[in-house]
C-alpha cells in the first residue's frame, strides 16, 4: 500500500514539475518575443528619427513637443524615455514616462558604434536603449536616445487566469491517470502477493487471479509455466530419490567389498587399466610402512623402493594387459625386517563384458614363516640324518670287522658286541626322543605327573648337561633350596626341558663362561632359572626364539649347528604343565630363561 | 710301510679303523681331535690322513683349513668322512687340494681301496716329477 502511495506522490510532484516547466518555458518564450519586438521597434524608430533634420528636432520651445509626441503619441507604454542631445552630449530635449529618470548618455565615441543599442539602468529600472546619430550633411549634430523598459519576467496578475487554464487540465488528468494506473496495477499486485505466498510455502500451484487482456494472458501462461515446473520438479524429485537409493546401495556394496578386502589375511592392491593403484588394504600399507592414503595419492616409486615390486607394477603400466602369474620376492621392510613375499596377480574382468579387463588384483602373501619353516625342516632332516648316520657308521664298521681277520679274535668279538649294543641303545634313545617330541608337538602325549622333588630332577639334568659339556671350559653353578615341597610334574619331561635349556646355555656361552641353574620356591610359582654368559639374544629375534625350527641369523649361532627345536620343545613341555617359559629381558649379558611352574592356587586364579 | 693318520672323536671308531687299516698293510696312528692331529703333524707327516668332521675342540673343517694354512707344501692326501651330503657343507673344500669325501656309513674295504688309489696317484705324480 505504501508503495502505491509513493507512486501517487511521485505522480503529483512530477505533474507539478511539468506545469512549472511549461510555465517557465512559456514566460521565457514570451519575454524573448517581447525583447525581439522592442529591438525591431527601437532600431527602426531610432533610424527614422536620425533621418529627421537636427533643426526640426531642436528649434525653440515647440520642438519639445516632438519629443513628447514621440513618447506619448506613439501610444507605446513600453517606451520609457526619449532624449535629443547635442554633439557634446548635453541633453537638448527630453521626454520621460511617469516616474522615470533618464540615465546619462553612454554613447561610444567611435562613429561606427553611434548607431546601436545598449542596456541602461537608473535606480531600480532597467532599460534597453537605442541610440542613433543626428547628421546634417554628414556632420554630427547630436544624438537621439530611445529608452525602452526591459520586459518583465515576473508573474503579473493578468497572467494568472492563463496559468490557471493551463494547470487545470494537468491537475484533472493526473488523478485520472493515477487511478487508472492503480486499477491496472491492482491485479499485478494481487498476483505478486500470491506468488510471494507460493515462494513462502515452497509449493507449486496455480495462481487464481481474475484478469483480462495482456495480464490475463500473462497469468494463464504463468500458471502453465508453474504446472510444467511442478511436474518437472516431481520428476527430478523421483530421480533424486532413485539416485539416492542407488548411491546408498553402491556405497553399501563398495563398503562390503572393501571390508572383505580389508579382512583378507593377505595384503591386497588393485590397479586400474593404466596400472594406477586404486585400492590398497591396511595390510599392504603396514607391509610397506606407509599410510593407505600415501599409496593412493603417490606413484609407486614414492612409497616403495623394492625393485621387484616396482618392476611388477611397471609390467601393468607398460603392457596394461592383466594376466595371471605368480612371483616370489624377498625384500626388507623397516616394519618387519626381511620377508619372503609371494605375489599373485589376477586380471579383473568387467562384469558386463567378461572378455575385457578393468584392472588387476595383486595379492601379496607373506610367506616368511613358511619359508623359514621349510628351511628349518630341511636343516632338521639334514641334522637328523647326520645324527642317525653316526651310530650307523659305527655299526657298519664293527659288523664289517667281524667278517675280517680281526673278527677272529675273541676280544674283538666282545668289544664289537658291546659297541654295537651301546650304539643300538643310542639309536633307540634318539628315536624315542624324536618320537616324544613329535607326540608333544601333535598333542598326543599326556604328561605322567607325580609328586617329585624338583631339586633332584633339576640336579640330575644339571649333572647330565655338565657331563655332556665336559670338553667345554664352562663353570657350572647350581643353586637349589635344600628343602622344598614336592612338585606335581612329569619328571622326565621337565628333565628334557631343563637339559635343553642347559645345553643351549653351554653351546652359546663364551669361552670360560658360566652356566647358572637356580631353583626358587616363591609364593606363586616354583621357578627354574637357567642363565649363561654367552652371546645373548638380539631384540629383533626375541619374539621368534620359541618358534619351531627357528635358527638365529647370527653367524656365531649358525656356525654352531642345531635344529631349532630345543626351545620350542622346552616351551611345549612347560605349557603341558600349565606353566610358562620366559626369556628374562632385563639381562645385559648372555641369556636367562625362566620356567615358571604355577602353584595350584595361582594356576586356578590364572584360569579364572 | 705307508703311514695313515686317523682322526675321530669316537674311540670305538678309531679302534676298528686302526684294526682294519693295519689289516690292509698300513701303519696306523690315531688322534681324537683336530688339535691333537696338528700336534702329531708337527712331529712328522703321514702318507695319508683320514678325518671325521664333527669333533669337539677342533672339527674336521677347521683341521683341514689349519693344515692348508700351516703345511702348504704337504704331500699327503686327505679323506674326510662325513654324513653331510648337502653341497653347502662341502663348499669349503674347493680351496683345498688333495681332499676327498667319503660318505658315512664307511666300509673299511672301500676306504682301503680309496686310500690305495690316492697313494698310487700320488706316487705317479712324484715319479713323473
Amino acid at each position: 500500500m505504501l508503495k502505491a502511495d509513493r507512486i501517487g506522490l511521485v505522480i503529483v510532484v512530477a505533474s507539478l514539475l511539468v506545469i512549472t516547466a511549461i510555465i517557465l518555458l512559456l514566460f521565457g518564450n514570451q519575454r524573448d518575443s517581447q525583447i525581439s519586438d522592442i529591438r525591431t521597434q527601437g532600431v527602426s524608430l531610432a533610424r527614422a528619427i536620425s533621418g529627421v533634420p537636427y533643426e526640426q528636432l531642436v528649434p525653440g520651445g515647440q520642438q519639445q513637443g516632438v519629443v513628447q509626441t514621440l513618447l506619448h503619441g506613439v501610444g507605446n507604454k513600453k517606451l520609457a524615455y526619449v532624449t535629443i542631445s547635442n554633439r557634446q552630449g548635453l541633453t537638448i530635449a527630453e521626454a520621460v514616462a511617469d516616474g522615470v529618470i533618464a540615465p546619462a548618455a553612454r554613447i561610444p565615441s567611435e562613429p561606427s558604434a553611434w548607431l546601436g543599442h545598449l542596456e541602461q539602468t537608473a535606480g531600480r529600472d532597467r532599460f534597453i536603449e537605442f541610440h542613433a546619430p543626428l547628421l546634417q550633411q554628414s556632420d554630427l549634430q547630436g544624438f537621439v536616445r530611445l529608452g525602452y523598459f526591459y520586459p518583465n519576467a515576473g508573474l503579473s496578475l493578468e497572467q494568472i487566469p492563463f496559468i490557471a487554464m493551463l494547470a487545470l487540465p494537468v491537475f484533472l488528468l493526473v488523478p485520472f491517470f493515477y487511478f487508472l494506473l492503480r486499477r491496472e496495477i491492482r491485479p499485478i499486485k494481487a498476483a505478486n502477493d500470491e506468488i510471494s505466498k507460493l515462494i513462502d510455502e515452497d509449493g507449486f500451484k496455480s495462481v487464481e487471479i481474475s484478469a483480462t487482456g495482456e495480464l490475463g494472458e500473462f497469468m494463464n501462461r504463468f500458471n502453465h509455466f508453474v504446472e510444467m515446473a511442478s511436474s518437472k520438479v516431481q520428476v527430478l524429485e523421483q530421480d533424486k530419490e532413485r539416485l539416492l537409493t542407488s548411491s546408498k546401495l553402491l556405497t553399501y556394496r563398495k563398503n562390503r567389498v572393501e571390508t572383505v578386502l580389508e579382512t583378507l589375511p593377505e595384503a591386497v592392491m588393485i590397479l586400474d587399466e593404466s596400472g594406477t593403484v586404486t585400492f590398497a588394504n591396511q595390510k599392504l600399507a603396514a607391509m610397506f610402512d606407509v599410510t593407505q592414503e600415501t599409496i593412493l595419492t603417490q606413484p609407486v616409486q614414492g612409497w616403495c623402493e623394492h625393485a621387484d615390486v616396482l618392476s611388477l607394477v611397471a609390467k601393468f603400466q607398460s603392457q596394461g594387459k592383466a594376466r595371471n602369474f605368480t612371483e616370489t620376492m624377498r625384500f626388507s621392510t623397516d616394519a618387519f625386517g626381511t620377508r619372503s613375499i609371494a605375489t599373485k596377480t589376477y586380471p579383473l574382468f568387467a562384469a558386463n563384458n567378461p572378455s575385457s579387463t578393468i584392472g588387476t588384483l595383486i595379492v601379496f602373501r607373506d610367506e616368511t614363516q613358511e619359508a623359514l619353516a621349510r628351511k628349518a625342516r630341511t636343516d632338521f632332516v639334514s641334522h637328523l640324518s647326520h645324527e642317525l648316520k653316526s651310530p650307523l657308521n659305527v655299526l657298519s664298521l664293527y659288523s664289517e670287522s667281524l667278517l675280517n681277520d680281526a673278527g677272529k679274535s675273541r676280544d674283538h668279538q666282545i668289544e664289537a658286541a658291546n659297541v654295537i649294543a651301546a650304539e643300538v641303545d643310542r639309536l633307540g634313545s634318539l628315536i624315542t626322543g624324536l618320537l616324544n617330541m613329535t607326540q608333544i608337538e601333535s598333542g598326543s602325549i599326556s604328561p605322567d605327573k607325580n609328586l617329585v622333588k624338583l631339586q633332584d630332577v633339576v640336579a640330575a639334568a644339571f649333572e647330565e648337561a655338565k657331563h655332556m659339556a665336559a670338553d667345554k671350559s664352562c663353570t657350572f653353578e647350581l643353586d637349589v633350596p635344600k628343602e622344598m615341597n614336592p612338585v606335581f610334574v612329569d619328571k622326565d619331561l621337565i628333565r628334557i626341558a631343563v637339559t635343553n635349556l642347559m645345553s643351549n646355555a653351554v653351546k652359546y656361552n663364551k669361552e670360560d663362561g658360566t652356566v647358572t641353574v637356580t631353583v626358587e620356591d616363591t609364593e606363586d610359582a616354583v621357578q627354574i632359572r637357567v642363565a649363561d654368559t654367552g652371546i645373548g639374544i638380539s631384540e629383533e629375534e626375541e619374539v621368534q626364539i620359541f618358534d619351531k625350527f627357528f635358527r638365529s641369523a647370527d653367524e656365531r649361532v649358525q656356525a654352531l649347528g642345531g635344529h631349532g627345536l630345543g626351545l620350542a620343545l622346552a616351551r611345549q613341555i612347560v605349557e603341558l604343565h600349565h606353566g610358562k617359559l620366559l626369556l628374562n629381558r632385563d639381562r645385559t649379558e648372555g641369556a636367562e630363561f625362566i620356567i615358571n611352574l604355577w602353584k595350584e592356587a595361582t594356576a586356578v586364579r590364572q584360569a579364572i | 710301510m705307508k703311514k695313515v693318520l686317523v682322526v675321530d672323536d669316537q674311540a670305538p671308531v678309531l679302534r676298528v679303523l686302526k684294526l682294519g687299516l693295519e689289516g690292509g698293510g698300513y701303519e696306523v696312528d690315531t688322534a681324537s681331535n683336530g688339535s691333537e692331529c696338528l700336534v702329531k703333524l708337527c712331529a712328522g707327516h703321514p702318507d695319508f690322513l683320514v678325518t671325521d668332521i664333527d669333533m669337539p675342540r677342533m672339527n674336521g673343517r677347521e683341521l683341514c683349513e689349519a693344515i692348508e694354512d700351516q703345511f702348504p707344501d704337504r704331500a699327503f692326501s686327505i679323506v674326510v668322512l662325513t654324513s653331510r651330503t648337502e653341497m653347502e657343507h662341502r663348499d669349503w673344500t674347493r680351496a683345498i687340494d688333495n681332499l676327498s669325501f667319503m660318505e658315512k656309513p664307511v666300509s673299511v674295504r672301500r676306504l682301503l681301496s680309496h686310500i690305495g688309489r690316492c697313494l698310487e696317484d700320488t706316487d705317479k705324480l712324484a715319479g713323473a716329477m
